[in-house]
């Protein structure tokens, strides 16, 4: 699948900004089955300077300064990229969800996937989460089924409401709720996980969508989504399920990054001077070419 | 056993095992907690009844003599000792059972102690009563405060100096010294694992939750290219000696080791105070230490080797270090800044100065690391926006990196015994304190089942951040629950805590209230890295406390100190420290670039000293009148005085309104009280504040004559109780601090150079006194259709120009002429025109305005102000006023005083504005498409 992505971010600010420093995480990260053909980030007004590098988890990430007073601020990505399907493996053979419990008893220990298995900014373990996990990770079922059995009741049980929450909701309200946004179903499916000490990790990405039957796309009515990945073992990898549309991420899905949860690939973080009252506004454009 | 009553009666205790004289070589390392855990002290009863009732040296001695010798007859160990009925530890009894510092066990000075024991008691009490009080002067003059300066609720926390050092052979010094570098080795290896492969998590010699559930663990400081795999560039040892002798770990300081700085200044005042005796002894010197700094820091610039810019940063006059830091960066000659004066620009870290962006090569971290880099941290707390990315390509080195406080926590005193095998293939040679982590299945069983004899610490250690939130572990206090709560306390969070055996710690002679006493100590060490290795300071911070087993370890808490003396057999190098700092290290003096921050802290203090000086000779002249010849109720003047005095809020303003005669004793007293209120900004105790405040922030800057001038007026004020202050004593304090502020002035000018700070000092105080002579005329003396001579007099007299006028006018004083004099005589260095001139002459010496085509806006504003008064005729003007129109002088003076702050603004706009506080970005939210 053929994509062309457009994400325009403008900051309008009520004063001015004397200086600023950001990081944007919009360039998809190289992966088995998506080939970005070419990823162009244009900043208004000009940075001072402009660095790439790849963050502690792989993903590619720019980091950019303003020091000249202004008072607006637009970051647009241009990017086009192949998708191929996935593989999906076949649940029923896959591990039991015992045997990837954090720490692993035997052999060296996975800092990567383990790393994934503990606390951070935004998801904290709690026994209730466990609780709610433990109805699908039954003793010795394969994690494949079980993981695939929880994003359908996370999908089932939670009401999608963009009114319910904002970015910095607790994943403990999301569940008292059972209401939420992509954010918060894949914090919440994390923080189930992670409850039973196994390792997942938060994906940031773009979703296909598709127009009601006979009307047109509306350009630039997309949006950022967010899903899970979970760790299935040494020969399956990672894995990614999508609560908030209970799939298995293949065609539909790009993916920028990954990290512990939001704060880590949040598409734009920084800091700025100055700048009194602020309005920010995003526009998506996900664009399946032919 | 401590109700055994041998006990309090055997000076030789016979029931203490033997116990060798320093540490135990090779023998398997004691448990701390070997010794007695309920070491009362054990008071020689005889000997401080006598001292209390006779008090008289000799007397003393001659029956300490007499004690000394039935010890030594019932003690056959001690008989072969030379007699030391002379030595100052002669009356001294230790306070624990365990290890004493100064004595062995059958009561004979320690080998290394007998010199000194010696050279004290031919010092005599009397002559130590007199150097502890030297010594406590010198602290107190050298301000070695480790509160926020200026802070009215945290005064008077200035650190104990014992006159009596702690003494440490060579040979035992050797050891430590050894041990400590093997320790901050194997730390520096542990957070370039950590921080790096993860090996020691892989294989399982630390558990993974180590390091993921650390509080302060971030991933930004994984894969910094750090040069030589160097995290770790200054380490501090808390340590203590157990009973058998040994010297025991029982914390580590990893993140900005703080406490070096307080055991050079106890160096130097002890050092000054005993001479002769510190002379004899071969201490070695602390100075190789800071020589080792300098150098070490110089050697890590990458971007500019030959010249490289070190600066220190601080978190600020608000935080514990204040003192250190800037301490420190006299003493190394290093530029004191703080996170808003730096500045990220084409990839370098700059300091904002006057003439620009400077870049920083090396940063000597003294703030906290957590929060380093707003942009990558996060957080509300000062920090350096995109400071990382500079680190990251290599345009600097921050020395401790950021992260290395991660070790620090006491959980990794738990397993440092397993990571120096894995790391080193070696044991420790320094053991720690035996510590246990709850989040071992094995350890939380023993935790449990012996809580009664360990003490309970948080595993992850929080440091308090200004603007960020407390650890939730910091705000419970395991030392004061019940057995049962702590069992609780544990189970619930058992990840979140470490158990530690109770330390007994050594005790130690201090001299207290004019006779030797003992107490408890513990000791700081400080080790800085250099080439591959350490270089440690061949001395120390020690600290008494009177219990044996509390936790000190922080050395900003109130209580005793000791200098830490290395002795050599041989003689040391013959150097002096006091050569040492004015030698070598001030030789290559740099830093000279004036910072916008400290720029701006010079012309607010030169503004506040003005206030001020004002404002005190306003009181003083009410305060002469009210006590005067004439009754207050009959003075002419005093109504206008008190009114101008109300105007400027320095006196509640319900004294300018009702009749003298109707509120005298309230008024007398009422002075006083507005005068020294704290809680009031505009009081004069509250100006003074701000001007002890505004002087430690630009320390570095001030001569150590001025900055005690500073230090005698916060005196003056602190001892003042405002309850009791009467019209004689504010008359002499106002009189104090205007003739202080006079030599202060007096000192700046005839010793500070000139400079850009002298010039923003001066221009704050021509600002000020500027704004001061308008506000006397104004509101003294244009507020009646006729000013009274007695009016014009006193006026004269607060603006300091009575005898300029009765030398040239032989005449009662009269308005056209005190307008003329005050206003526009530009010899007359109190007047306003005066002041204009001097304003321009320093603000065209600013950086870059000799070289500009135009005069820049302040330049323009200042000569508008100067030219507005020097075009008036004001005798004119004062001789119209004395018609009743007193529009066109008091129009002039307005628009002086509009003026004035503009300069203020522009300068400061050009000048001194740096970085304001950073905001987060605020985030896209995700409603994600479904």
């Amino acid at each position: 699948m053929q994509y062309s992505i457009t994400h325009k971010t403008t900051y309008d600010y009520g004063d001015v900004v004397p200086e600023c420093f950001n990081i944007v995480r919009l360039s998809p990260r190289p992966i088995a089955d998506q080939v970005c053909e070419s990823h162009e980030l244009t900043i208004v007004p000009e940075p001072a300077e402009r660095v790439k590098r790849t963050d502690f988890f792989g993903n590619q990430i720019e980091q950019f300064s303003i020091d000249s007073p202004h008072s607006s601020l637009t970051v647009t990505a241009r990017t086009k990229l192949k998708v191929t399907s996935r593989v999906i493996p076949a649940a029923a053979s896959s591990p039991a969800w015992e045997t990837l419990v954090v720490p692993q008893q035997q052999g060296e220990i996975d800092l990567l996937s383990t790393q994934l298995a503990f606390d951070s900014m935004h998801i904290r373990s709690r026994p209730e989460f466990g609780k709610y996990a433990k109805v699908s990770f039954t003793h010795n079922r394969p994690i494949v089924e079980a993981a695939i059995e929880l994003t359908s009741r996370i999908h089932e049980d939670f009401k999608f409401d963009p009114e319910a929450t904002v970015v910095s909701t607790p994943v403990e309200e999301v569940f008292q709720k059972k209401a939420g946004v992509c954010q918060d179903f894949a914090h919440f499916q994390i923080a189930c996980l992670r409850s039973l000490n196994l390792p997942a990790r938060y994906v940031s990405g773009y979703l296909r969508t598709y127009p009601p039957p006979g009307k047109p796309r509306l350009v630039g009515a997309d949006a950022s989504h967010a899903w899970v990945g979970i760790y299935c073992g040494p020969e399956i990898g990672w894995l990614d399920f999508d609560p908030t549309n209970d799939v298995i991420p293949s065609l539909d899905h790009v993916t920028i990054g990954w990290g512990r949860d939001y704060a880590d690939v949040c598409p734009i973080q920084g800091v700025f001077t100055g700048g009194g009252k602020t309005l920010m506004s995003v526009s998506v454009d996900v664009e399946p070419e032919a | 056993m401590s109700d055994n009553p041998e006990n309090t009666d055997d000076p030789n205790r016979p029931d203490q095992p033997p116990r060798s004289d320093g540490a135990g070589g090779d023998q398997p390392a004691s448990r701390p907690n070997e010794g007695p855990t309920d070491p009362r002290p054990l008071g020689a009863q005889p000997v401080q009844a006598q001292r209390q009732s006779q008090g008289q040296f000799q007397q003393q001695l001659n029956q300490l003599q007499q004690q000394q010798q039935q010890r030594s007859a019932t003690n056959p160990a001690s008989s072969t000792i030379e007699p030391i009925g002379s030595g100052v530890l002669a009356d001294y009894q230790p306070a624990g059972k365990g290890y004493d510092e100064n004595v062995d066990q059958s009561g004979t000075p320690r080998p290394k102690w007998r010199q000194l024991d010696q050279l004290l008691g031919k010092v005599g009490a009397e002559g130590m009563e007199r150097r502890r009080k030297q010594i406590r002067r010198m602290v107190h003059q050298n301000g070695i405060a480790f509160s926020s300066y200026g802070d009215p609720k945290d005064r008077e926390r200035h650190l104990q100096l014992d006159p009596i050092p702690q003494i440490i052979s060579s040979d035992e010094w050797s050891r430590i010294d050894s041990a400590l570098k093997q320790r901050a080795t194997l730390l520096n290896m542990i957070l370039a694992d950590l921080y790096g492969p993860g090996k020691l998590i892989a294989d399982r010699v630390l558990p993974a939750e180590v390091l993921f559930d650390h509080p302060h663990h971030q991933v930004p400081y994984h894969g910094l290219p750090l040069p030589g795999d160097r995290h770790l560039h200054f380490y501090g040892a808390e340590l203590f000696r157990s009973p058998s002798g040994e010297w025991w770990v029982v914390a580590d300081r990893t993140d900005s080791p703080g406490g070096c700085g307080f055991a050079l200044e106890n160096r130097l005042a002890i050092s000054r105070a005993f001479s002769n005796e510190y002379r004899k002894c071969n201490v070695r010197r602390l100075a190789p230490y800071f020589l080792a700094v300098r150098e070490h820091l110089a050697s890590l610039s990458t971007r500019n080797r030959d010249n490289p810019q070190i600066a220190i940063l601080s978190a600020g006059i608000g935080s514990a270090s204040y003192f250190e830091d800037s301490f420190l960066a006299r003493y190394l000659g290093f530029t004191l800044v703080e996170a808003h004066d730096l500045v990220v620009r084409s990839g370098l870290l700059m300091l904002k100065t006057l003439e620009g962006l400077t870049p920083i090569d090396v940063l000597m971290r003294r703030q906290q690391g957590n929060y380093l880099d707003p942009l990558e941290l996060g957080g509300g707390a000062p920090g350096v926006a995109g400071i990382l990315q500079v680190v990251r390509d290599g345009n600097l080195v921050i020395a401790s990196a950021p992260g290395s406080g991660l070790v620090e926590s006491p959980v990794f005193m738990a397993f440092m015994p397993r990571i120096c095998r894995a790391l080193m293939g070696a044991d420790l040679q320094m053991p720690g304190v035996a510590t246990y982590w709850g989040g071992e299945a094995d350890s939380l069983e023993l935790i449990l089942d012996t809580i009664d004899d360990l003490a309970l610490l948080p595993a992850f250690r929080q440091r308090t951040v200004v603007g960020m939130p407390v650890s939730q572990r910091k705000l419970v206090d395991p030392q004061a629950m019940t057995r049962d709560e702590r069992i609780e306390l544990v189970r619930n969070d058992a990840a979140g805590w470490v158990a530690q055996e109770r330390i007994v710690r050594s005790s130690t002679a201090v001299w207290k209230n004019g006779s030797m006493a003992s107490g408890y100590l513990s000791m700081r060490s400080f080790l800085v890295a250099k080439d591959e290795s350490w270089c440690s300071l061949s001395g120390g911070l020690s600290r008494v406390s009177d219990t044996p087993s509390e936790l000190i370890h922080n050395p900003f808490q109130k209580g005793g100190t000791k200098d830490v003396w290395v002795v050599s057999s041989e003689p040391v190098e013959q150097v002096s420290l006091l050569n040492g700092v004015s030698g070598p290290l001030s030789a290559q003096q740099g830093g000279g670039f004036l910072s916008s921050r400290v720029a701006e802290n010079l012309c607010w203090l030169g503004r506040y000293m003005e206030r001020a000086d004002a404002t005190a000779r306003m009181l003083r002249a009410v305060v002469l009148r009210l006590t005067g010849e004439v009754s207050p109720a009959e003075s002419i003047e005093l109504p206008a005085l008190i009114r101008a005095l109300a105007v400027e809020g320095r006196i509640d303003a319900g004294f300018a309104i009702k009749e003298i005669s109707s509120q005298l004793p309230e008024l007398d007293h009422g002075l006083a009280i507005s005068s020294l209120d704290r809680s009031d900004p505009n009081s004069l105790r509250s100006l003074v504040e701000r001007i002890s405040s505004l002087a430690a922030q630009v320390r570095e800057r001030l001569s150590a004559d001025s900055w005690r001038i500073v230090q005698e007026i916060s005196d003056d004020f602190n001892q003042c109780d405002a309850e009791q202050c009467d019209l004689t004593d504010l008359l002499e304090l106002t009189s104090d601090l205007v003739l202080d502020l006079a030599s202060f002035n007096g000192l700046i000018s005839e010793s500070m150079t000139r400079t850009h700070g002298f010039r923003f000092l001066n221009i704050g105080r021509r600002l000020e006194r500027s704004l001061q002579m308008i506000a006397l005329v104004k509101n003294c003396l244009l507020q009646k259709d006729v000013a009274e001579s007695e009016l014009l007099e006193a006026v004269l007299e607060i603006a300091d120009s009575i005898m300029t006028y009765r030398s040239r006018y032989h005449a009662n004083p009269q308005l056209p002429a005190v307008i003329d004099l005050l206003l526009s005589d530009e010899k007359n260095p109190r007047s306003l025109a005066f002041q204009l001139v001097e304003l321009n002459n320093n603000l065209d010496s600013l950086p870059g305005n000799q070289d500009r085509t135009q005069f820049p806006v302040e330049r323009r504003l200042a000569m508008d102000a100067l030219h507005s008064i020097r075009m008036a005729d004001t005798e004119q003007l004062g001789a119209s006023h004395v018609q009743g129109k007193t529009s066109p002088l008091m129009e002039l003076l307005g628009k002086v005083e509009e003026l004035l702050p503009q300069v203020s603004t522009e300068v400061s706009n050009r000048f001194l504005v740096h970085s304001g506080p950073f905001n987060q970005m605020i985030s896209e939210s995700l409603p994600g498409p479904q």
